[in-house]
């Protein structure tokens, strides 16, 4: 069972970057899911995924003591996950891509069990957006954080990080039914 | 009111809408040349604008992804808590695999220098081998002289004298771009190297592995063995970033699989070296159970 500590990131953060283990395994616990989140929206893979959480975990462990709390930890520790994700994401790309980690397409929901449907169709959905799009839509709507934090992180203006979240949107929206057509090429770069 | 207002562009709509349920709807406005009231007026004149909206909304449910599972979680949190000590072991390895480097090459000097015969007979045999005998040694006979040139090393740091030693070595850039004649592609193999408990063993499963590889024509990249299933173990990426740093070594490993070390299984990685390879014997944790330099034969 993963440590518990109720203190906010904050404080483990600063007890982290002293050299308390304690504090570093407990707030590694506390974000795990939500790195892995990142991680697996921006890849849309399951393997690509777990290897992308592990080593942005390895980063923050390495990078912790350096850590100075002018950022919120969530803002570094999710830039840590996103770069790793990108990263993780740029060695697929030059790599072949097996037949089980290509996206299924959508009509695979046709399949009789609702929720691996489900989770292709959004697989599939994220797949025709470029990595770029999709970690900001996953930095907005799994880890709540801001335009100008996603903008931060990502290295864009808010305007742009707005216009990728809404296109990202739009296609996840346009495959699972949510809204008929899609948008106009979503890998596109922003105007 | 509204009937007066012309409807606003598709995107524009989108944008608005997207903008709006992250709380950015007036920012969102004032950026597309509007006043956030007259978007707001505008946007309710464009018809389908409540089904969009919805159908946007509904997308932040589906991206949800489920909690890994208790165990999975574990694994990755000891395994990246475990990684500052894996790299701090990495690090005494590297320092003490330098030291022996440079004893070798000072022993080497000596012996032409001064003229000692059987020294200088040793040198002038075993070239290339002198130096991958003294690599592979260092460690080994280090290991009982408390060596803590690592000390105090942060995680990831590149602490100089040790780092410059072993971008000499290990330079991974000039060592793959000057490879060995007939190196395999720099793809990954996946073999079985056998039992590897002994340095030995595991020079010789290497180099016959290598030999394998050369013996064939080697095949094309898209039908090599690369990331088989069994290498998908999520701690491997997040092990090999952790080694391949501290080693000054460059990824993909030419060849890797399992292997047994002491009657437990393990992995052998293999990388591709300035003047050879580097082949290491990776426990479940990530440690470093021995590292051999393997000279490539001719």
């Amino acid at each position: 069972m993963g440590v518990r500590d109720e203190r906010p990131d904050s404080e483990l953060a600063a007890a982290a970057a002293a050299g308390d283990r304690r504090a570093l395994e407990a707030l590694l616990y506390r974000h795990t899911d939500r790195i892995h989140a990142i991680c697996r929206r921006i890849l849309a893979n399951d393997h690509d995924a777990l290897d992308a959480t592990q080593e942005a975990l390895i980063a923050v462990t390495r990078g912790i003591a350096k850590f100075d709390g002018r950022a919120q930890f969530t803002t570094w520790c999710y830039r840590v996950a996103t770069n790793a994700a990108l990263d993780e994401a740029r060695r697929r790309s030059r790599r072949p891509v097996t037949m089980e980690e290509m996206p299924e397409a959508a009509h695979a929901s046709a399949g009789p069990d609702d929720i691996v449907a489900s989770r292709l169709d959004v697989d599939a959905g994220l797949a025709r957006l470029s990595p770029d799009y999709r970690a900001a839509v996953a930095l907005r709507d799994l880890a709540d954080l801001d335009y100008a934090e996603i903008g931060q992180i990502l290295g864009i203006p808010p305007g742009t990080v707005r216009s990728r979240i809404a296109r990202g949107r739009a296609a996840l929206a346009g495959l699972i039914g949510n809204q008929e057509g899609t948008p106009e090429h979503p890998t596109q770069s922003t105007p | 009111m509204n009937d007066q207002l012309p409807p606003l562009p598709a995107d524009q709509v989108l944008e608005l809408l997207s903008a709006e349920i992250d709380g950015e709807f007036d920012a969102a406005a004032t950026d597309l040349g509007l006043t956030p009231a007259d978007a707001r007026a505008r946007l309710d004149a464009t018809p389908g604008v409540a089904e969009r909206r919805a159908a946007l909304t509904g997308t932040r449910t589906a991206l949800a992804v489920p909690e890994l599972d208790e165990a999975t979680r574990e694994r990755l949190v000891s395994t990246a808590l475990q990684s500052p000590a894996a790299s701090d072991e990495l690090s005494t390895r590297r320092a003490r695999r330098s030291m022996g480097r440079v004893i070798g090459i000072a022993a080497t000097i000596a012996a032409v220098v001064v003229g000692a015969g059987a020294l200088a007979v040793v040198a002038g045999d075993n070239d290339n081998g002198d130096d991958a005998s003294l690599t592979a040694e260092a460690p080994s006979a280090d290991e009982e002289s408390g060596d803590d040139d690592s000390e105090g090393d942060s995680v990831g740091g590149d602490d100089s004298a040790e780092a410059a030693e072993d971008d000499a070595a290990f330079d991974s850039d000039g060592g793959t771009a000057g490879a060995i004649v007939g190196a395999p592609d720099p793809y990954s193999y996946f073999l079985d190297f056998g039992d590897v408990t002994s340095p030995d063993a595991l020079q010789a499963a290497v180099a016959g592995q290598l030999r394998g590889l050369a013996a064939q024509s080697l095949p094309a990249t898209g039908e090599q063995l690369f990331d088989a299933p069994t290498t998908r173990f999520s701690y491997n990426a997040g092990c090999y970033a952790v080694l391949v740093e501290d080693f000054g070594l460059t990824p993909p490993p030419v060849m890797q699989g399992p292997a047994i070390y002491a009657g437990d299984s393990v992995q052998v990685a293999v990388f591709a070296v300035a003047d050879g390879y580097q082949a290491l014997v990776i426990g479940s944790e990530c440690e470093v159970l021995d590292d051999q330099f393997v000279t490539p034969e001719p």
